[in-house]
């Protein structure tokens, strides 16, 4: 479905060029869910924008290749990019409180992507979006329908921000860091809330994080990267109990130890 | 701050619906026809039959204020929209986009807001001609620049904003982002440059008429009675005064109402 080959995203500054990403390759199946982790400044969010087609800028330099279904998303003229994104990929990211537009209706913004990709009446629309809120948790979904983001809660947020991106049924979800701006259970809730959307509906997932627990918890495969480069890709259990890297050692040690109890969480 | 902010706002709002009353209440009635001489009535002072008195040609001066002020109104209105929608138009495009579109449209901004406003008003009037519509042309064209440059802020503010990245990754286009994605969120501040540029275009309507070369005479506006009443300013004050109240009264609404709209600073 995705495959990344050689990616490398330069930035041309008026000095040297800095090179944030370096030869980075991988393939993601479909319904597969990765977890990309690393530290601030490893190259995991840029690899993420640039899947994303947010790198355009001329001042970036990508050299290699990213394929969506065969096709080269660096290469993409605006138009496929407006189709690409929302109906074939949608992503959220890491702020909740700032991702919705202040002075529109949630019932609004969830139907965005529908007015755009599909061709809907306004009822239609309006039960999608209803179903939708449901499907995320927002149980109350009528009501949250016609609310205000400035009356949500960041974990009610980042639930919209999630039905808001995967009304349209994308292949792909990118989670740039969904759940650092927000307290732990919720954490957790927002965790079950994409693996169920994984199970039921095939979505693949990036999860993109530097909580190396959260990724243990939600991904299959891991890739480890380290200032731009991949240190070490695999499965996310034999990763997680035998790291071959240096660097993945010393980023599981550096896991604060908590004695744990017995079903902490749910997802296992 | 904040209730003194609703205080002008609300005495702001007042004056300007009262003023309004009275406007809409001369298209239902009006006592006399506001360009109906009368040679006998000539300088009547304030009475009963004319309550703010007659001009140098016997004309009811509170019929010929109602008039007034309606052309008044329709100028800057229309002032308004040419110059605010195209301004806004202008830095929504120079203010999204940047680049090289943006150094162009806003030099020329530059080049144009270069010239005092009334300066460049009077040189396109000189070149298209007195009147009414060739008034509200020039003034729009006149207030471009200022738009221009709020919308633009504001757009270059709201650009980089994590909801209008959401709205990429929606797939929406850009023309789609600027309309119904970041313009709703500068409304607030361009209402209060609204506010502003009718206060604008009221004072360089009536001086452009004060000049001659606005609305054209026997048409009534504020600043037409102003300069055809100066000659009788020592002889019969009542002329001048009441059209300069009306005038005075207008910007003072709109000064209010927009300092009311203003966000708290």
């Amino acid at each position: 479905m995705l495959k990344v080959k050689e990616l490398n995203i330069i930035f041309q500054d008026r000095g040297k060029p800095e090179t944030a990403v370096k030869q980075l390759s991988f393939d993601m199946r479909e319904g597969e869910r990765i977890g990309i982790v690393g530290e601030s400044g490893s190259g995991k969010t840029m690899t993420a924008l640039a899947i994303a087609g947010l790198l355009m800028r001329k001042d970036v330099k990508k050299q290699g290749e990213i394929l969506w279904e065969g096709k080269n998303i660096l290469s993409f003229h605006n138009k496929e990019l407006c189709q690409y994104r929302g109906k074939e990929m949608g992503m959220i990211f890491q702020e909740p409180m700032t991702s919705l537009n202040p002075v529109k209706k949630i019932g609004w913004q969830m139907e965005e992507s529908l007015r755009i990709h599909e061709k809907f009446t306004k009822k239609e629309r309006y039960e999608r979006a209803i179903a939708q809120l449901m499907e995320v948790g927002l149980l109350d979904a009528k009501k949250v329908y016609h609310q205000y983001p400035h009356e949500l809660s960041g974990g009610m947020r980042q639930r919209v921000m999630i039905g808001a991106a995967l009304i349209c049924n994308p292949k792909l979800m990118i989670a740039d860091e969904p759940t650092t701006a927000l307290d732990v259970t919720v954490q957790d809730q927002i965790l079950q809330l994409l693996k169920k959307r994984n199970k039921e509906k095939k979505t693949g997932i990036l999860f993109i994080s530097h909580d190396l627990e959260l990724v243990q918890k939600l991904c299959e495969r891991v890739i480890v990267m380290h200032k731009g480069m991949i240190v070490e890709k695999g499965l996310a259990r034999e990763v997680f109990t035998s790291p071959s890297h240096e660097y993945t050692k010393k980023l599981i040690a550096s896991i604060p130890k908590v004695e744990r109890r017995k079903g902490d969480s749910k997802l296992g | 701050m904040r209730k003194e902010k609703k205080r002008s706002f609300l005495l702001g709002a007042s004056i300007l619906i009262v003023l309004f009353c009275f406007v809409l209440s001369s298209f239902f009635y009006m006592p006399y026809d506001p360009n109906q001489m009368d040679n006998a009535n000539k300088f009547a002072g304030v009475s009963f039959a004319h309550w703010m008195g007659c001009d140098n040609f016997g004309r009811d001066i509170y019929s010929r204020i109602l008039q007034g002020t309606r052309t008044t109104f329709l100028v800057a209105f229309f002032t308004i929209i040419i110059g605010g929608g195209i301004g806004t138009a202008v830095g929504a495009i120079t203010g999204y986009f940047g680049g090289w579109i943006d150094e162009i449209l806003m030099r020329l901004n530059d080049a144009v807001a270069a010239f005092p406003n009334f300066l460049l008003a009077l040189v396109v009037i000189s070149l298209i001609g007195p009147g009414t519509f060739n008034v509200i042309m020039a003034l729009g064209i006149v207030f471009i620049p200022g738009f221009a440059r709020i919308a633009r802020g504001e757009f270059l503010r709201c650009r980089n904003m994590d909801y209008v990245k959401s709205a990429k990754l929606m797939g929406a286009g850009p023309f789609r982002i600027i309309i119904f994605h970041i313009f709703p969120n500068t409304i607030p501040v361009l209402l209060s440059a609204v506010t502003i540029g009718f206060n604008n275009a009221v004072i360089a309507e009536a001086g452009m008429s004060f000049l001659g070369i606005g609305v054209q005479p026997p048409d009534a506006s504020l600043g037409r009675m102003l300069s055809e009443a100066q000659a009788y300013l020592f002889s019969t004050p009542s002329y001048a005064f009441f059209p300069g109240m009306v005038v005075v009264l207008l910007v003072l609404g709109f000064s209010l109402l927009g300092n009311g709209l203003e966000r708290k600073a």
